[in-house]
């Protein structure tokens, strides 16, 4: 009795081969096909302003003014909210990369078990603050401190964006590096100390170079969150697109900037629908697309290059 | 742009189910001669509409009101696509727009004056520039101006940080044509804020700032300037006097729009918003009166 049963299931999974294959091929290529599709709707939307849009002004030019006053012509420059996004990216990864790795290391190789648990579920909270409220962190508290500890007129400028961007990011580093530093196997660590190391020559020689992969990782996540961050950007920003004129003068920290998510998030509402703003809306979509893409495409060629390395 | 938008709709996907239910509710709304009335259009008259739709349903339970409210702009396109005849705005139509209605629903659509809308210029409380003058304005504000200093206006020497709202809002849109005038662009460097409230926040921690809202976002840690239309002339702060007797310099009318001359249950509610229940409604969401 049992044995036919398994000869018609053996039988069934036989026949079953063929289209349970294509199901897993096609959610394999699934992926794929979604990138594609959100490419071309973000395309078919900007269609027909990337052939009439003056490039030329939309990538060196910072004159962003779309809806113009009466009787003059809009112009599209997107080099500052370009400038902004890429400027917010960089500072809070060099606040979110040395932090969240820190951290990482300290759950992971430091902490007592209890310690190590209450710390990580923070974390897990410190990820669900929504991001309106880490906007009005920045622009209601951070703000004035920032004015006072540095004396400048505005408090909300380029150095806000990045802390509150940074410390968004953190979670997100902490929770999957410390994942990476310890699946690497124990038997490196008591090799390593058996060997005389000490404590942090172990993590910076040892545990580093084996979780490089898992790390880096961590750390383009938190660089895709930093890009495509919308409200905590919006409000903590300042929301200008002015391009400094030196751009290793640690003033322009205290610029205030502008991002192309939130230059989206705040005219999309009120464009035309189907207008030559609303076109170039989605043309500035297609540039964060590519950003988040090209972030992507060269962090795992970094990876790879990594991989080369050991073999 | 996943979030504003997404919020926007969420928000206001709840407040027609919270208002079908509301009716629903009241019961002997849903006979068969239920009339409906969808409005559509400016953000800025949101609130207010959907407070006129709710006292309104209220008194009579036969009418069903939809309000809806992403920009004036949208309105403009649902009043093409036939999804609404009554379209609240908070700018007058552009001739295109309704060359655009005329060409797709055979009738122009009518322009009601329903109240009117103050923009304060918000300040720091500390601020000592009490008054300006629209001119010394569009020195501030626009390209090209030559006040960039609180101490040209009598103030401390402060640089001026200006702070303004996105380039598509109905409210850049106003204070640019009333301020800077006819083909003249802010100055660069004006902050685009998320809405009014950032703005007023900002002008409440900044000293040297100085930005543009509706009066009705004024509190006691903000301060705000009393305008002149010249130089030396009397100046007005923003209230529902002075607004509504053109004292006040910065104030816009805010509009509905029907497809054609109001008629039936339009024109009812129509007449009820000009009529003094629907004025005061307006005046408690902090607009200023017809008759004032």
């Amino acid at each position: 009795m049992i044995r036919k049963s398994q000869a018609k299931l053996g039988a069934f999974l036989d026949k079953a081969e063929k289209p349970i294959q294509w199901l897993i091929t096609l959610c394999g290529w699934s992926s794929i096909i979604f990138v594609a599709a959100i490419f071309i709707f973000i395309l078919k939307e900007s269609w027909p302003a990337p052939l009439t849009l003056n490039w030329g002004e939309f990538f060196f030019s910072h004159r962003w003014i779309p809806v113009p006053a009466e009787g003059n012509e809009p112009t599209y420059g997107a080099m500052g909210i370009m400038y902004g996004t890429l400027a917010i990216t960089v500072v809070s990864m060099f606040i979110a990369v040395p932090l969240g790795l820190g951290s990482a290391v300290y759950i992971s190789e430091f902490a007592t078990p209890k310690l190590k648990e209450t710390l990580k579920v923070l974390i897990e909270f410190l990820a669900a603050i929504p991001s309106i409220i880490w906007g009005f962190i920045g622009l209601v508290i951070m703000g004035p401190i920032i004015q006072k500890v540095f004396g400048v007129a505005v408090g909300v400028n380029l150095l806000n964006a990045s802390i509150v961007v940074g410390l968004m990011a953190v979670p997100l580093i902490v929770s999957i590096s410390e994942d990476a530093l310890r699946a690497v196997p124990d038997s490196y660590r008591e090799a390593s100390l058996a060997l005389g190391a000490s404590k942090w020559e172990m993590i910076y020689r040892v545990l580093f170079p084996a979780a490089k992969n898992g790390l880096l990782a961590a750390c383009m996540l938190g660089v895709g969150r930093a890009v495509g961050e919308t409200m905590a950007v919006w409000m903590a920003s300042g929301g200008t697109d002015n391009i400094p004129e030196n751009f290793f003068d640690p003033m322009l920290l205290l610029e205030r900037v502008k991002a192309l998510t939130a230059t989206i998030a705040g005219e999309m509402p009120e464009a035309v629908n189907g207008g030559e703003h609303y076109q170039v809306l989605f043309i500035v979509g297609i540039v964060l697309l590519t950003i988040s893409v090209v972030i992507n495409v060269v962090s795992d060629l970094i990876i790879k290059g990594f991989k080369a390395d050991k073999a | 742009m996943k979030i504003t938008p997404l919020m926007k709709l969420g928000a206001q996907g709840a407040l027609t189910i919270s208002l079908v239910l509301s009716l629903a509710s009241c019961g002997g709304g849903d006979d068969a001669d239920t009339k409906t009335i969808t409005v559509n259009g400016s953000d800025t008259m949101l609130q207010v509409g959907l407070a006129w739709s709710e006292a309104y349903q209220e008194k009579h339970p036969d009418v069903l009101i939809t309000v809806n409210g992403e920009g004036t702009g949208t309105g403009v396109t649902a009043m093409i696509n036939g999804t609404t005849d009554f379209a609240q705005a908070s700018r007058s139509f552009k001739e295109k727009e309704i060359n655009d209605i005329v060409a797709a629903r055979g009738v122009a659509p009518v322009e009601h004056i329903v109240g009117f809308d103050g923009i304060a210029v918000y300040v720091h409380p500390d601020n000592p520039v009490k008054s300006l003058s629209l001119p010394q304005l569009k020195e501030i504000w626009a390209e090209g101006g030559t006040i960039d200093n609180w101490s040209q206006v009598g103030g401390p020497d402060l640089q001026i940080e200006r702070f303004g709202r996105s380039n598509s809002s109905g409210t850049y849109g106003f204070f640019q044509s009333a301020v800077c005038g006819k083909g003249v662009e802010f100055k660069p460097g004006t902050g685009a804020q998320p809405g009014s409230t950032a703005v007023v926040e900002l002008c409440m921690t900044v000293p040297a700032g100085i930005g543009y809202s509706g009066m009705g976002y004024k509190n006691d840690e903000v301060g705000w300037l009393a305008v002149s239309k010249t130089d030396g002339g009397q100046a007005f702060e923003p209230g529902n006097e002075t607004v509504g007797s053109g004292d006040y310099p910065i104030a816009r009318k805010l509009y509905i729009y029907t497809l054609g001359e109001p008629t039936g249950v339009v024109k009812e509610y129509m007449d009820w918003i000009k009529g003094p229940e629907g004025q005061k409604i307006l005046a408690d969401e902090d607009f200023v009166p017809l008759s004032n």
